[in-house]
């Protein structure tokens, strides 16, 4: 993918995005060994994942859908607590 | 008139008006404007043009297509100038790579006798048995490997990089890639046609260059290309998602992205494998017709042609109308097969020699004389027919130009009747038409073109009558196996890498019996012209060991880049963003010498070209009397809202829950894996309202994190980027209070405004925040206003300072004020996986939180740390002992560590440093050795940390004002 379709802010180049993963998700999670597992063995197969995604320019955060075998983006929300 | 050019040719390249000379392996030779370096060479009556990768053999021009590694050059300052692309240079002097001692008397051609001991995958077996030879082989394989020789200190080639944006790309401008443009013009749509060649036409320039059918095409396709961006010289390199290709063009690197590309780049004419097929004078003969139309030269004067399909034939015939003498035509097959042409051919009188083969090329003095010719199936010692010539024109065949197609993974399948690999599917957006296509007459091709066209209308949704698409060639023009074993051997398969039909059956023997194993362990293909000509061959020679099918065998896989790319032109010019504070005016009228920190310009140091030691005396002023430095590239994030204290907490390792109003207090940020990312200090200056600075160059990334945590855990709370918001001078030194207070609003004593407290004050009557900070050990206020505010201000208290003997001071004298403090620089004192418990910051963690970014690895890291950075002072007082950052810490045989800062401290009268090392070796008054870059050893101590004032009473002195 090099332009990314964003339906809340439109076709914009790939490269102005941050692709942050998923990592954040361990902050819940209450027993820490679980955490540190999660951390360190995380998941690396290609199915659909939910990432987070810093648009720079505008410096918004999403919650991306993604099926990143295809690299095929499912649904796109703005995360909380941002506004357009 | 030279040698071997010609009278003029129509449609020839060369304007004969200028003519300029250049050097070629110290000779001088003239060219025509027009000319590549290799066809005046040719012109001029040379033939061997280099040496051979490998065995240094003698070789010549063999394809002539842009990918003839056969002659690579270079000059003093550019390297692996491709002599079939470039256009020589008036007055420049080129050299063949690859030789020791010249081109003619190369050393390197006494090598071909080590051959038997090197044989292929030799890498893999000699160099490493027995051990101790590995470095004799080591020394061999470096001194060996490689073209040409880096120019280190020439002037860089940089090449601009431009994005483009198009509606449709055609890739090769030859008869389906023209007829493809001209169908798409006129419609409103941006069309960019890119070629590689100096011109467009593609084979229709020479293959087909007196056939009117075929020019009147040209003209009237290129007349038809009202609006169309013609790129010549343009070399698409690359095919990527999203379809994004790069362009490489002689003036700039673009990145063009299309909604579609049409792949017209046509096919590559493959060599046929006999004995000594490398001599020069074996060309294809598409090269020949290249180097006669295009540059009115004669390849050789008496020929004899190979072939193998039927275009040797029309080639044959052209190129005796040319005037180049054709001894004979040897074709692999029965004459008869191939319909009118044969008829042709005796009607011009060309001699065909049927069912037979080159069995050997002979050559004399590192040329051509004869070839050997057997009848196909005769047993081994029969007598060849030997014809003297000094030119073999070979055409045996193509390999579709397919690799931009492979790199976005489009299918192939092999079509027997064109014999060749054709597209089979290609993924949206993209094209194919013309030979590479499998369609070769010149009508199919230009209606191929033209049905092309008509779906790329169609995927653009624009209403178009359909074209339908012709059917391929059924004359195959691909001969299946022009491999030919010879007891000599001698029968290359790769010309770059001197790859022998012997050592792809060595390679299967051993098991190599994958198209991509059999690459890497022989190299085949992995020459400058990455398998262009080689893959094919090698492809067929597995396919047969093995007997499968050639799709069965497979093609290795095809990576960006199709042709060699120059460095220069991937870096791109060297354009980054370079931000500046507000006082760049007041740093440069005080002679700054600037330094590069993040994306910032920072002050490294002021009085430029003054004597003495102007950093020595910029620490002076802060430690005895005051100094100022600009701070302004501080990340300066402003945090409120209700839920703004429950945010740092997730944020940072410490509790600022008992951080009161009106007072600061330093922080840590790790990632989730416990590394030390950022510092700051944090001011409260509300109950739900703090301002906190990051580091210089994590200022984004630490408010990136802040939004990001703040979203996550749905925070009532807002996070406002104020870095470019705000100017910050830090004003430090026992005489700070005297010079701030006349301009200041509030009390500055002690009392009044303690270590570590946070006001809101005004100072020349402008509203700023002040922080009692202590970074460089003195008393100190960072003063952060608005930026229009600043210059002024910088300038009054250098003014009122004069009388305390005030002094700006740089990046270098902060730094070493901290380094005497002990206070650790994230990024140079910490590393990628540094946490707090191997630094002195272990007290900013607090387990106690239920919840931090960190917490759970830090937990666990707690009592594992196995490395600590700690101080250390050297043994010498010598001042400018070189000892630098990075420079290692030696026990035994071992690395024990690392310095990661360092400096002369002015008040200690010595050396002093931290550095990051083994626990092992972190206790106090443990003694170590440091290795200098020269390799001498210094010894050094552990001592504790700050090597300055321990009970930080100078940054708390409530004298002063």
């Amino acid at each position: 993918m090099k332009i990314f379709d964003c339906p809340i802010i439109g076709r914009r180049p790939i490269g102005e995005f941050i692709n942050a993963g998923g990592g954040i998700g361990v902050l819940a999670e209450d027993d820490p060994a679980k955490a540190r597992r999660a951390m360190l063995f995380g998941d690396g197969t290609a199915r659909t994942k939910r990432e987070w995604w810093y648009h720079r320019p505008s410096q918004l955060w999403f919650v991306i859908e993604r099926e990143t075998a295809s690299d095929t983006v499912l649904g796109v929300t703005l995360a909380s607590g941002e506004t357009r | 008139m030279s040698a071997r050019r010609l009278p003029p040719v129509a449609g020839e390249w060369i304007d004969r008006s200028r003519e300029l000379t250049f050097s070629f392996e110290g000779a001088t030779y003239r060219a025509f404007e027009g000319d590549v370096i290799t066809s005046a060479l040719i012109a001029a009556g040379r033939t061997m043009l280099g040496r051979s990768f490998k065995y240094h053999r003698p070789r010549g021009v063999f394809s002539l297509a842009n990918h003839d590694a056969n002659v690579i050059v270079e000059t003093a300052s550019r390297i692996n100038i491709r002599a079939d692309v470039e256009a020589p240079v008036a007055g420049e002097i080129y050299s063949a790579v690859n030789t020791t001692g010249g081109l003619e008397r190369d050393f390197g051609r006494h090598l071909g006798w080590l051959a038997p001991f090197l044989p292929v995958g030799f890498y893999y077996k000699i160099g490493h048995k027995p051990r101790r030879l590995f470095p004799y082989f080591e020394k061999l394989i470096r001194h060996a490997s490689g073209l040409g020789r880096v120019a280190v200190g020439q002037p860089r080639d940089r090449l601009p990089f431009v994005r483009e944006y198009c509606d449709v790309l055609v890739v090769g401008a030859g008869a389906a890639g023209l007829a493809a443009a001209a169908a798409l013009a006129g419609r409103g749509l941006r069309v960019i046609v890119a070629d590689e060649n100096a011109r467009v036409g593609g084979s229709l320039g020479y293959a087909q260059a007196d056939e009117p059918a075929a020019q009147a095409f040209l003209a009237d396709s290129v007349a038809a290309l009202d609006g169309v961006e013609v790129w010549t010289g343009a070399t698409a390199v690359g095919l990527y998602g999203d379809l994004e290709c790069p362009v490489v063009r002689p003036d700039r690197l673009s990145a063009v992205t299309a909604r579609a590309i049409v792949i017209a780049t046509g096919v590559l004419e493959q060599p046929a494998v006999f004995h000594n097929n490398d001599l020069p004078g074996v060309m294809t003969t598409g090269a020949a017709q290249r180097l006669v139309h295009r540059y009115a030269v004669a390849p050789c004067s008496r020929a004899v042609v190979l072939a193998g399909n039927p275009e040797a034939y029309r080639a044959a015939i052209d190129l005796k109308q040319h005037g180049v003498g054709i001894e004979a035509i040897v074709d692999l097959e029965d004459p008869e097969s191939r319909g009118e042409l044969a008829g042709l051919a005796q009607a011009a009188g060309l001699r065909v020699v049927g069912r037979s083969f080159v069995h050997a090329a002979q050559g004399r003095d590192g040329r051509l004389v004869e070839v050997e010719v057997l009848p196909l199936g005769a047993s081994p010692g029969a007598t060849p027919q030997r014809l003297p010539c000094d030119g073999l024109l070979v055409s045996v065949g193509y390999a579709p130009a397919a690799q931009l197609l492979h790199q976005l993974r489009a299918r192939f399948a092999f079509d027997a009747a064109v014999g060749q690999m054709v597209p089979a599917g290609l993924p949206a957006g993209l094209y194919a038409a013309g030979r590479v296509n499998g369609v070769f007459e010149l009508d199919a091709r230009i209606a191929d073109g033209r049905a092309a066209a008509a779906e790329v209308l169609g995927t653009l949704g624009i209403p178009t009558a359909g074209a339908p698409r012709p059917p391929r060639t059924n004359v195959r023009q691909s001969h299946p196996q022009p491999l030919f074993e010879h007891p000599k051997r001698k029968n290359f398969v790769d010309f770059d890498e001197d790859i022998q039909l012997h050592d792809l059956r060595t390679a299967c023997r051993e098991g190599f019996d994958n198209v991509e194993l059999l690459k890497r362990f022989t190299t085949n293909g992995m020459g400058p012209s990455q398998g262009k000509h080689s893959h094919l061959n090698a492809s067929r020679f597995l396919a047969g060991y093995h007997g499968q099918t050639l799709e069965q065998a497979g093609t290795p896989t095809a990576r960006p880049f199709y042709q060699p790319v120059a460095l220069g032109a991937l870096a791109g010019r060297r354009r980054r963003l370079v931000l500046e504070t507000p006082l760049v005016a007041e740093h440069e009228a005080a002679g700054v010498q600037w330094m590069e920190a993040g994306s910032w310009n920072r002050p490294a140091r002021y009085r430029r070209g003054a004597p003495g030691d102007p950093v020595r005396e910029e620490y002076l002023a802060v430690r005895e009397r005051v100094g100022l430095i600009d701070v302004g590239t501080l990340g300066k994030i402003e945090v409120f809202g209700r839920d703004a204290l429950e945010l740092l907490n997730l944020a940072y390792t410490s509790d600022q829950t008992k951080l009161r109003v009106g007072m600061t207090r330093y922080m840590v940020m790790t990632d989730h894996k416990g590394t030390i990312a950022d510092d700051g200090v944090l001011g409260r200056f509300g109950e739900r309202h703090y301002y906190l600075t990051a580091g210089t160059g994590h200022a984004l990334a630490t408010y990136r994190s802040l939004k990001q945590l703040a979203a996550f855990a749905k925070l009532d709370v807002e996070v406002v980027d104020r870095t470019r918001h705000m100017a910050a001078i830090n004003v430090a030194g026992p005489r700070t209070r005297e010079l701030l207070q006349p301009l200041v609003d509030i009390d500055l004593g002690a009392a009044a405004f303690p270590f570590l407290a946070a006001r809101e004050a005004k100072i020349g009557g402008v509203p700023a925040r002040f922080m009692r900070v202590g970074f460089v050990g003195e008393v100190g206020f960072e003063i952060h206003l608005p930026p229009s505010a600043a210059g002024a201000l910088w300038r009054e208290l250098l003014t009122r300072g004069q009388a305390f003997g005030i002094c700006p001071f740089g990046v270098e004298a902060q730094r070493l004020l901290r380094l005497e403090k002990g206070h650790l620089i994230v990024g140079q004192d910490t590393d990628g996986v540094t946490h707090p418990y191997e630094t002195n910051l272990a007290w900013t963690v607090s387990l106690a939180k239920p919840r931090f970014v960190g917490r759970a690895a830090l937990e666990y890291l707690k009592d594992r740390a196995t490395r600590m950075t700690v101080g250390f002072t050297t043994e010498h007082r010598d001042p400018r002992l070189p000892l630098e950052e990075s420079h290692l810490a030696i026990a035994g045989r071992d690395i024990v560590g690392r310095v990661t800062s360092v400096g002369f401290s002015p008040t200690l009268d010595r050396t002093v440093g931290i550095a990051m090392l083994d626990k092992t070796h972190a206790a106090l008054d443990t003694p170590l050795t440091f290795r200098l870059t020269n390799g001498t050893l210094v010894g050094a101590r552990v001592v504790a940390l700050p090597f300055y004032d321990p009970d930080n009473a100078r940054q708390k002195a409530e004298g002063g004002a």
